[in-house]
């Protein structure tokens, strides 16, 4: 055991290196850039990215086609907020919200059981709890006054909407025209 | 050939090296106080925003769609729930209240005596139909606090406050406008005021406004006020209110105040202060105040919260005739901590801010040893405080022989999210240069610093929390707030760091461009949400790095009512400009 052995005076450097290391460390420089990503060495970071928000906007029939899964990764539907005294106006106009049901792709994209509703006004399909073609109004006439509804119908709308309000995220009105505001 | 022999020695120096190795690899990088996934998402953002303005900002701790706090517990309802009446065995040991050794139970007891004594004397009434509001105009010193402090605690629902921060104010405020607040009843006043404030009131409100005199003790103004007597005004003295109210005790009842009822109206000195611009008045109700309090709390961890357990001792330079100044203090008396003001020995209306001699009095006087030293720190960014504390500890900090190592060792923690006053350069370096300063105020008994208001530098922000081994948070109030609006995270000491030269030579700018960058003030506080509106408020579809910017708008329990202000869907117009990074941080302009 002796220090003339070469192997052990190989040895002596880098722990001496290791030593010196450890009571005068370089000290840091200041960060060029933040990283983006976080990872497990990482303390200081910044996400590269804002969180995505939706932006509340009316849409016309023919704009809400689109957020149909097929044409637009995003799923829409929209379905007629029951005013509070129960009854629908005669002239058909009252809110139908739109609803961001994109989280509901197994129900309503492409391939689920009420794709029919994706980018559609789903009021009388709601309402009469039906998924045929014949609960949807085209897209390229007015909006359905659903004026022939019963009460009862019009209860099963409002429990529907108030599902949605309560399961997805309320993205916009449906409207025949937009206003000017 | 040279022949390597592998002996015992060589055994013990591999395992030497290797012992080194992974003293390297596992032991010398701290572990960060705060997880940093935690830090990348501090605020929760609505789902859906209007268009021209951004999402709906929330603490990420509270979330969206959860009832915003009104008050740390059920029984804090109003202020005179803030200092219990029944008496804990905690409650009967003296504490510092503003320089005053009180216990619990006596003050208790002046703040029930209080209101019974002043109505008292000058015949205020005693229902809420007609309230005839406090006026108070005292200039901001520990001398004058505590009896602006009992006033606090003390309004009652029929006699509220009207709190002013100068007598540029005061004719406004004797001839309020009629949907601002009543005609005052009473005005209290400093001494060194009342000369002014006589001639004032008598032109303003003849002889209806009763004047009480604070701070008077040798009754150095005793002919002034017998003239005033005698010209058939009502004045008293300060100490008179207790022999009043000893007198009155159980033949004045003063009203219980409710939480929606108004505690308190406070003026805002604004630069441009004409005769023709309306003053900024902001109402306070109870409710304002325990959410306020709330909010206060919610900047500590609960584990370091103010503590009687702790013994903790507060000490604000922020004013307590702001809405945040006064919840700082009250928030103090509530969770049993003694409470102090920073601020000059002498009563005056500062015409400018501190320098830099009158600040480091004002913190060495904090240490005077018949008073207990303070352990919290809630710093007024306005009087550059921090600045100061961090200059002066740089100096002696510099001339240190081992001030380089402890430096790049500080520096690496402060990376890795670690601020603790422990290892060895900490009692070998650290606590000694900060014992030499302020009389000992940052040694060990400190456990916490706040900075409220202007955001400091970055490069500041980190030599401060590598001179004191403390985290710093950052508030942001304003004059419509009762709580903080914006608070940082207790534990968060990211950045991006400073060349340790920057802690060697004080004198000399660490030569980065990082030198002008402002510390972001966390996310929105515990019951607070914001809003951003204006043609940057939001980012295109597609450029979510984007920088979103506005107007800032708040809402929430603890934000005031503008008297003649305009709410627009429950949101307050806090007329700054503010910029939210992806991270969830805001950096407000001033």
């Amino acid at each position: 055991m002796s220090l003339t052995n070469p192997l052990n005076m190989a040895l002596i450097p880098p722990i001496l290196y290791l030593i010196y290391k450890a009571i005068f460390p370089t000290p840091p420089s200041p960060l060029k850039s933040v990283p983006t990503e976080y990872s497990p060495d990482t303390y200081n970071w910044m996400p590269a990215k804002h969180p995505h928000v939706l932006c509340y906007k009316q849409f016309t029939p023919v704009e809400l086609a689109q957020y149909d899964g097929i044409n637009d990764p995003r799923i829409c539907l929209a379905i007629m907020r029951v005013p509070r005294d129960g009854k629908i106006p005669e002239s058909g106009k009252a809110e139908r919200t739109i609803f961001d049901v994109s989280s509901g792709r197994n129900f309503y994209g492409p391939d689920g059981m009420y794709g029919n509703f994706a980018g559609r006004d789903a009021s009388r399909g709601m309402a009469k709890q039906s998924f045929d073609d014949d609960m949807l109004t085209p897209v390229d006439q007015s909006l359905d006054t659903l004026a022939d509804l019963t009460q009862a119908e019009i209860d099963n709308m409002r429990g529907w909407h108030e599902h949605f309000e309560r399961k997805y995220t309320v993205c916009g009105e449906l409207v025949d025209q937009k206003s000017s505001v | 050939m040279i022949d390597y022999t592998v002996d015992n020695l060589t055994v013990a120096l591999l395992a030497i090296i290797t012992a080194l190795a992974i003293y390297h690899r596992f032991f010398t990088t701290a572990l960060p106080t705060v997880h940093p996934l935690l830090l990348g998402k501090q605020s929760d953002v609505s789902a859906v925003r209007k268009d021209g303005e951004s999402g709906i900002y929330r603490n990420w701790a509270t979330g969206q769609g959860t009832p915003f706090t009104v008050r740390p517990a059920n029984s804090l309802k109003t202020t005179n729930d803030l200092v219990p009446t029944t008496v804990s065995q905690a409650g009967a040991v003296p504490k510092c209240i503003l320089d005053v050794s009180l216990s619990q139970e006596a003050l208790a007891e002046l703040i029930r005596r209080f209101p019974i004594g002043l109505t008292s004397l000058f015949n205020l009434p005693t229902s809420n139909v007609s309230p005839r509001p406090i006026l108070v105009l005292l200039p901001p010193s520990p001398v004058t606090a505590l009896p602006l402090l009992i006033l606090q605690l003390a309004a009652t629902p029929s006699s509220p406050l009207v709190i002013l921060p100068s007598p540029k104010l005061l004719t406004k405020a004797l001839t309020p406008a009629a949907d601002s607040h009543p005609v005052p009843g009473v005005l209290i006043v400093h001494q060194s005021l009342l000369e002014d404030v006589l001639e004032q009131a008598v032109e303003d409100c003849g002889d209806s406004l009763g004047i009480m005199v604070v701070g008077d003790n040798d009754k150095s103004q005793g002919p002034l006020v017998e003239r005033a007597i005698g010209k058939g005004m009502k004045v008293h003295w300060w100490e008179d209110v207790w022999e009043a109210a000893e007198i009155s005790l159980n033949k004045i009842t003063v009203p219980t105040a409710h939480f929606n009822d108004v505690h308190s109206y406070f003026y805002k000195l604004q630069e441009d202060d004409e005769d023709e611009v309306p003053p900024e008045i902001a109402k306070v109700t109870h409710l304002n105040i325990t959410a306020g309090v709330a909010g206060v709390l919610s900047i500590f961890p609960p584990d370091k919260r103010p503590s009687a357990a702790l013994r903790d001792v507060v000490a604000s330079s922020v004013r307590l005739d702001t809405p945040f100044g006064m919840t700082i203090a009250l928030a103090s008396i509530w969770c049993g901590a003694s409470f102090r003001f920073i601020g000059p020995p002498v009563p005056i209306w500062p015409e400018s801010k501190p320098t830099e001699s009158e600040i480091q009095d004002q913190l060495r006087r904090l240490m005077d040893t018949d008073q207990p030293a303070p352990t919290l720190l809630f710093l007024s960014s306005n009087h550059a405080e921090l600045e100061v504390v961090t200059r002066r500890l740089k100096y002696a900090f510099s001339s240190h022989p081992l001030a380089s190592v402890a430096a790049a060792h500080k520096l690496h923690a402060i990376r890795a999210g670690d601020v603790s006053k422990s290892g060895v350069a900490e009692s070998l370096v650290w606590k000694p240069v900060r014992g030499k300063l302020f009389h000992g105020l940052f040694l060990d008994t400190m456990r916490g610093i706040v900075i409220v208001g202007d955001l400091p530098l970055m490069s500041t922000m980190v030599a401060a929390q590598s001179l004191l081994s403390l985290p710093i948070s950052r508030v942001y109030a304003t004059h419509l707030s009762t709580g903080p609006i914006f608070a940082s995270h207790f534990y968060d000491v990211q950045s991006n760091g400073v060349h340790h030269t920057a802690l060697l030579k004080p004198d000399k700018p660490s030569g980065v461009s990082e030198d002008k960058e402002k510390c972001h003030t966390g996310p929105p506080a515990a019951n607070i949400e914001v809003l951003l509106k204006g043609p940057n408020s939001y980012v295109v579809e597609g450029d979510e790095g984007g920088k979103i910017r506005g107007s800032l708008w708040v809402r929430g329990p603890t934000i005031l009512e503008r008297v003649g202000g305009r709410i627009v869907e429950g949101w307050t117009n806090v007329e700054a400009q503010a910029e939210v990074q992806t991270n969830g941080t805001f950096l407000v302009d001033h």
